[in-house]
């Protein structure tokens, strides 16, 4: 093979990962002519020199999967920066908005999307830590991987946005004259941000999911566990680093009985919920407090079973 | 010497080769081939992968310059990537010890 069908093969296999190309395939041209230099000086003729030179640097294919999936790699754990970055954003508006806000603007169900989102959020968004921890001072990570930390990244994208929409849509939706413009002005404009910020982190959480789809198609490693495996192993290794072995068997045990442990969640939630309900307006308020810890412990076991498969908390059955 | 037991630690002959001074590609691969009496013979094409991620993580730096009249890239060591080679080569000296104390008690 010569260096020029070399560098047209290398192209093609970059493209089909959607890898970047420019930089690396300027780079390799330059090197395959100075090893095919070095190789001619040796001895070899012009045509055995470029064939020797191609196959010291590597098959095409192999050295664009390579490629491809340390950029998928650096692309999820980006994505994950931006997303905390979103959330965080989103919830310093959130407290904002039911700390000082005028009651005015705090009546339900404004704000009541956004809670249940961000508990969701938080969630998928722990996930996604959790993966891209692992696997960040690796080169690559599997693209079981990644394409799972694309999927967590999305859901918390998603619900976000959704949540900032239902509010923007309670907000106006109001009658005319309860609440002044300039109440809520800044406010408003904070949700407005926040929801710019979630718009650039689902951007980034879709092109993660883009480069990690591309590398995993074409992958020169193949991962054969589940996501649901690989999050166990994930979450192992990090507590493996901490010297805190009861953490870890507990971490161990909840993982290996999900349903158990989203059940106890829930019925958690829902204890949690009804004695703040109680603490904050006396025993008059239960059956209100009740009726939302029933909401919320129902939520838990909804997302569960919605979004367990998509934040790889479970297999595909 | 098999390469994915190289592939491991090809960062950390990069950060090595990169200490002497700046270099591009080729020239890297060369002398880590040279420093190890030939018996290092990396998959060239995986060295440029692992280049742009240590230049991603702030561990060098790269720019376009002329070597020997040809435009190159030239890669360079950073501060962070100084610190963090010092950090791999003990964590790699650690490794080393126990492993020859672990094959002399055959």
């Amino acid at each position: 093979m010569t260096i020029d069908d070399y560098m047209a093969e290398l192209e093609r296999e970059l493209r089909r990962r959607r890898a970047p190309r420019v930089r690396l395939l300027r780079e390799t041209e330059d090197h395959l002519h100075d090893l095919c230099a070095e190789l001619a000086a040796d001895g070899l003729g012009p045509e055995q020199a470029e064939a020797r030179a191609v196959t010291q640097f590597g098959a095409a294919a192999t050295v664009a999967a390579c490629f491809a999936e340390a950029t998928a790699s650096a692309a999820a754990h980006r994505a994950v920066t931006v997303t905390a970055a979103a959330f965080l954003a989103y919830t310093g508006v959130f407290v904002a908005f039911a700390t000082a806000a005028s009651p005015l603007l705090r009546d339900f169900p404004q704000g009541a999307a956004s809670f249940m989102a961000l508990q969701l959020a938080a969630v998928a968004l722990g996930i996604a830590l959790v993966r891209s921890m692992r696997w960040r001072r690796a080169p690559a990570a599997p693209t079981t991987e990644l394409t799972a930390i694309a999927r967590a990244l999305t859901v918390a994208g998603v619900v976000l946005i959704g949540a900032a929409v239902a509010e923007i849509a309670v907000a106006v939706s109001r009658p005319a004259g309860v609440v002044a413009w300039s109440d809520g002005r800044l406010l408003t404009l904070a949700f407005a941000a926040a929801l710019a910020v979630l718009l650039l982190s689902a951007i980034a959480a879709v092109r993660a999911g883009a480069h990690a789809q591309a590398a995993d198609s074409l992958s020169n490693r193949h991962v054969h566990a589940s996501a649901a495996a690989l999050l166990v192993d994930d979450v192992e290794t990090l507590l493996a680093r901490l010297p805190l072995p009861q953490v870890s068997r507990t971490a161990r045990g909840l993982l290996a009985h999900r349903w158990a442990a989203t059940i106890a969640l829930a019925a958690f939630a829902f204890v949690a919920v009804s004695a703040a309900g109680v603490v904050n307006s006396g025993r008059a308020g239960l059956a209100g407090a009740e009726a939302l810890a029933a909401v919320e412990a129902s939520l838990i076991v909804l997302s569960f079973v919605a979004f367990g498969r998509t934040l790889g908390l479970r297999d595909a059955v | 010497m098999r390469g994915d037991v190289l592939k491991n630690h090809l960062e950390l002959l990069v950060l090595t080769a990169l200490k002497a001074g700046p270099g591009h590609g080729y020239s890297i691969i060369r002398a880590i081939r040279d420093r190890s009496d030939g018996e290092f013979k990396l998959l060239e094409g995986s060295l440029y992968p692992a280049l742009h991620r240590l230049e991603r993580d702030s561990l060098v730096t790269s720019s376009w310059s002329n070597v020997a009249g040809r435009k190159r890239r030239v890669y360079e060591l950073s501060g962070k990537g100084r610190a963090a080679l010092e950090q791999r080569e003990r964590a790699w000296r650690r490794f080393e010890h126990a492993m020859n104390l672990v094959l002399a008690g055959q």
